[in-house]
């Protein structure tokens, strides 16, 4: 029996030397595949070819084209090309996209357009006029989501040629066109049906949708007759969804993701500090400001803003990538008013102070906040901040459905926000849900607030919006009934092999971005 | 042990009907509304009231329940309130990853679980015992997200040997796709397989005390079979059991392990349909994973009849 025994365990042993040296030799490929799929690189000229692997913590969502979304960002400007590009870090130098240039007429109220030729969607049709008075349409469906309704609901939109259009508006579009056009990309007439479930996702731009798995991934070809010659470079995208922030620090480290966007920014800092092989990009600039709702005395609302440590958020949430000027504005804005920033610096002494005088002291503030790492970390340094000059802050964390039901039903009370900074007070004041003189999420309501806020919306030239924002900027100080309490780029991370990733209103343009020889 | 599928029938249905209506009314009670999400943080209650009239949310929950069910006896499980999409096929597209993910978990459950509890319940050498024992302790007190991380670390980043991010279907690639299965299915199964090795070393052990292996042992029985034959085969009743319920665990444990590998599965998918309040999906998957856990209990306990002759199925 014995003498029986050993050559089965010798055959026992062969067998699972030989299954672990198979799976050796196959895990290599596994993870070599990955690797091969990408062009290595270092610091040199732009090569053709090569894929991308985007991973984003949240799943695209392709109902939401017209809209700046986190779960867009990183496919949907290179399906769906707007006429105009603008970046938030440069808000008043918008670029031509669709459209090659535009002429705003001088009391503001109306633009001509010209359309750039040769374009063709991925089905093959021309693009012409006809198309963008098609899109401004769709946008302004009352199902449709799009964050420039407010603006469109006062255009009219005319094809004035081929490759023409005309727009009349009834508010100047001086400050509001570009950031509008930039947020409303061009839609294809003939299979705009497929976009609501996204069986047909059909734009002008770089790159073809190749497949779309809802909730997980998009992968995208290259568009081999994209209007600009020699681009794109890469040949492939997969925008892949991986929710979780560390699994994305994994796929970066392992060599499967070379951009990766929704990871915290203390994961993304880990990533990126000393490494060769990766660093920050900066996206979509955001504020993140406290609405004051739920407090009625104005002192008290000014005791918050002095109470608030915007520098230590700025710090430790945020990891010093923001800014804490205190203004609700983009500083890239012309109309910057530079002056009125920094009114609400941390001064606890002085919100102590104003406590006393408003005999405020141990006044209850409850502060509703969406279910977010950042906010619920934000919140925690608010909370203790309130404390220490002698408030007592009371949280209501709620999932987002909860939430952003709650805020559009207008119920008031206090909460901290978040909110793109897509364009110019003028842009803002009527789009941004916070202050928005229509359909508001705030409940603060003053004949001064809509007087001043109209007068930014009304203005047409360059003086006049900018003396108009800085009224308006002295009386939102002197009311408080917000603080944007930081300013901040998203956090993503990408690898230092590529070069050229623009990222615009609405999110990632790829049709430059390359490997480097 | 077809009359007993048959005498089952009643009750396993009512315990569907009665599930369905749970799934259906429990994440409508949660406070939220899909049409938010949809519209976004920015939309006004106007966009919000047009979207939720389009997704059909404004019609009385009696008339949404019956459409639903009605829906599911024609094989139309809904349609997702995120997505547009047939819920169908947003499952369809996670099934095959998700049940590739619970069979090749499950197989290492069973191997390992089974595989530990032997070696623990009869070995002879006391350093062995103690190695195994300490693994197997080792592997009680880990949760699969830790195994996981390590896992990540040591083959993904330290030795960067197996993939550890995103998924290719078995399916369609075997050599690839089960590259990118090991790790996944490592992490679930290891944490699980500690308790059912338990389970078998304790009962093996309490076995050999028995009267009638004396007996064999008196009537010289070689030892090999005493084991196989009559200890291991007596010891696995409470390890069937638990391997039928640590499937269930094994769907539920896929959630966490799938965010952790980045795998697109349905767990995965009941997270983020949760989170969106996409009901539609929720409530399919409930019933779903329901409908396994009671296939998984009638399934064991025919297996338990088949290995101890003294459970009738009836």
């Amino acid at each position: 029996m014995r003498k029986s025994t050993t050559p089965r365990r010798r055959q026992a042993g062969v067998a699972v030397v030989a299954l672990a040296s198979l799976l050796a030799a196959g895990c290599s490929s596994a993870v070599n595949q990955a690797e091969e799929a990408t062009a290595s690189g270092g610091s040199g000229e732009c090569q053709q070819g090569g894929t991308v692997v985007a991973a984003n913590s949240s799943a695209p969502e392709v109902s939401r084209v017209f809209a700046q979304s986190a779960t867009n960002l990183l496919w949907v400007r290179a399906v769906f090309e707007p006429l105009i590009n603008v970046s938030t870090a440069a808000l008043d130098d918008p670029q031509p996209a669709l459209a090659t240039e535009w002429e705003i007429s001088d009391d503001g109220l109306s633009a001509v357009l010209q359309l750039r030729e040769g374009v063709t969607f991925h089905s093959g049709r021309a693009f012409t006029a006809d198309d963008v008075v098609f899109t401004i349409q769709q946008a302004l469906d009352p199902a449709t989501v799009s964050d420039v309704k407010a603006i469109l609901a006062g255009w009219e939109v005319e094809a004035t040629g081929e490759h023409e259009v005309t727009i009349t508006s009834a508010t100047p579009l001086t400050d509001t066109l570009a950031s509008t056009l930039a947020l409303t990309p061009i839609v294809d007439s003939e299979s705009y049906a497929g976009l609501a479930d996204g069986s047909q996702l059909v734009g002008t731009g770089p790159f073809t949708v190749e497949s779309y798995t809802p909730g997980a991934d998009i992968v995208l070809a290259k568009n081999t007759d994209y209007w600009q010659d020699g681009l794109p470079y890469l040949d492939r995208i997969e925008s892949t969804t991986i929710g979780d922030s560390t699994a994305q620090v994994s796929s970066l480290r392992s060599g499967r993701a070379q951009l990766s966007s929704g990871l915290t920014v203390q994961d993304a800092l880990s990533v990126t500090e000393g490494s060769p092989q990766f660093e920050l990009l900066d996206t979509i600039n955001g504020t993140y400001p406290i609405i004051l709702d739920a407090v009625e005395d104005q002192r008290v609302r000014q005791a918050i803003g002095y109470a608030i440590d915007k520098d230590r958020i700025n710090e430790q949430v945020f990891g010093g990538r923001g800014t804490t000027d205190g203004l609700y504005w983009a500083a890239a804005s012309d109309t910057y008013p530079e002056d009125l920033a920094g009114a609400y610096d941390y001064d606890p002494e002085q919100a102590r102070q104003l406590i006393e005088e408003a005999g405020a002291a141990g006044t209850e503030v409850p502060i509703t906040i969406i279910n977010l790492p950042v906010i619920a970390a934000e919140y925690e340094i608010i909370a203790n901040n309130l404390t220490e000059v002698g408030l007592t802050p009371s949280l209501t964390a709620l999932a987002p459905p909860d939430y952003q039901q709650r805020l559009s039903a207008g119920t008031g009370g206090n909460f901290l926000s978040l909110r793109g900074l897509n364009g110019s007070p003028s842009f803002l004041l009527q789009t941004n849900a916070d202050l928005r003189l229509e359909g508001a999420h705030r409940q603060f309501d003053t004949p001064e607030y809509t007087e001043l806020a109209t007068a930014v919306i009304e203005a047409t030239s360059p003086e006049e919006s900018a003396e108009a924002v800085y009224e308006l900027t002295e009386y939102m100080n002197e009311q408080a009934f917000l603080h944007s309490l930081v300013t901040a780029p998203g956090a993503a991370v990408q690898a230092t092999d590529l070069q050229d990733v623009d990222v615009v209103l609405g999110g990632w343009v790829p049709a430059a971005t390359c490997y480097t020889e | 042990m077809t009359r007993f599928l048959i005498r089952r029938i009643p009750s396993v249905a009512l315990v569907l009907v009665a599930t369905s209506v749970i799934a259906f009314l429990l994440p409508r009670l949660v406070p939220g509304d899909p049409a938010a999400v949809v519209a976004g943080p920015d939309a006004s209650a106007e966009t919000i009231a047009a979207i939720r009239t389009e997704l059909g949310l404004d019609r009385p929950l009696v008339s949404q329940y019956f459409d639903w069910i009605g829906g599911l006896f024609t094989g139309d499980l809904g349609q997702s309130l995120r997505f547009n999409r047939p819920v169908s096929e947003l499952i369809g597209d996670r099934l095959v990853s998700t049940l590739e993910l619970a069979l090749l978990s499950g197989v290492l459950l069973i191997v390992f679980g089974i595989g530990l509890g032997i070696l623990a319940g009869s070995t002879r050498s006391r350093w062995a015992r103690v190695l195994v024992e300490g693994t197997n302790t080792g592997l009680l007190a880990a949760p699969p997200f830790l195994v996981g991380l390590l896992l990540i670390l040591l083959f993904g980043v330290a030795f960067r040997v197996l993939p550890t991010s995103g998924e290719v279907a078995v399916l369609d690639d075997p050599g690839i796709g089960i590259q990118y299965l090991i790790l996944p299915a490592l992490a679930l199964a290891l944490p699980m397989s500690a308790g059912v090795a338990r389970l078998v070393q304790t009962r093996m052990l309490a076995v050999r005390q028995e009267d009638f292996i004396d007996l064999a042992v008196s009537k010289g029985v070689p030892p090999r079979r005493i084991d196989v034959r009559h200890v291991l085969r007596n010891s696995l009743g409470p390890a069937v059991v638990a391997i039928g319920i640590r499937f269930g665990d094994l769907l539920a444990g896929a959630v966490v392990i799938e965010a952790i590998f980045a795998r697109n599965g349905l767990g995965q998918l009941a997270v983020s349909g949760a989170q969106s309040a996409d009901y539609t999906v929720v409530q399919v998957l409930i019933v779903g994973a329901v409908f396994i856990a009671v296939i998984g209990q009638l399934l064991t306990e025919v297996v338990l009849a088949a290995l101890d002759p003294r459970v009738r199925l009836g």
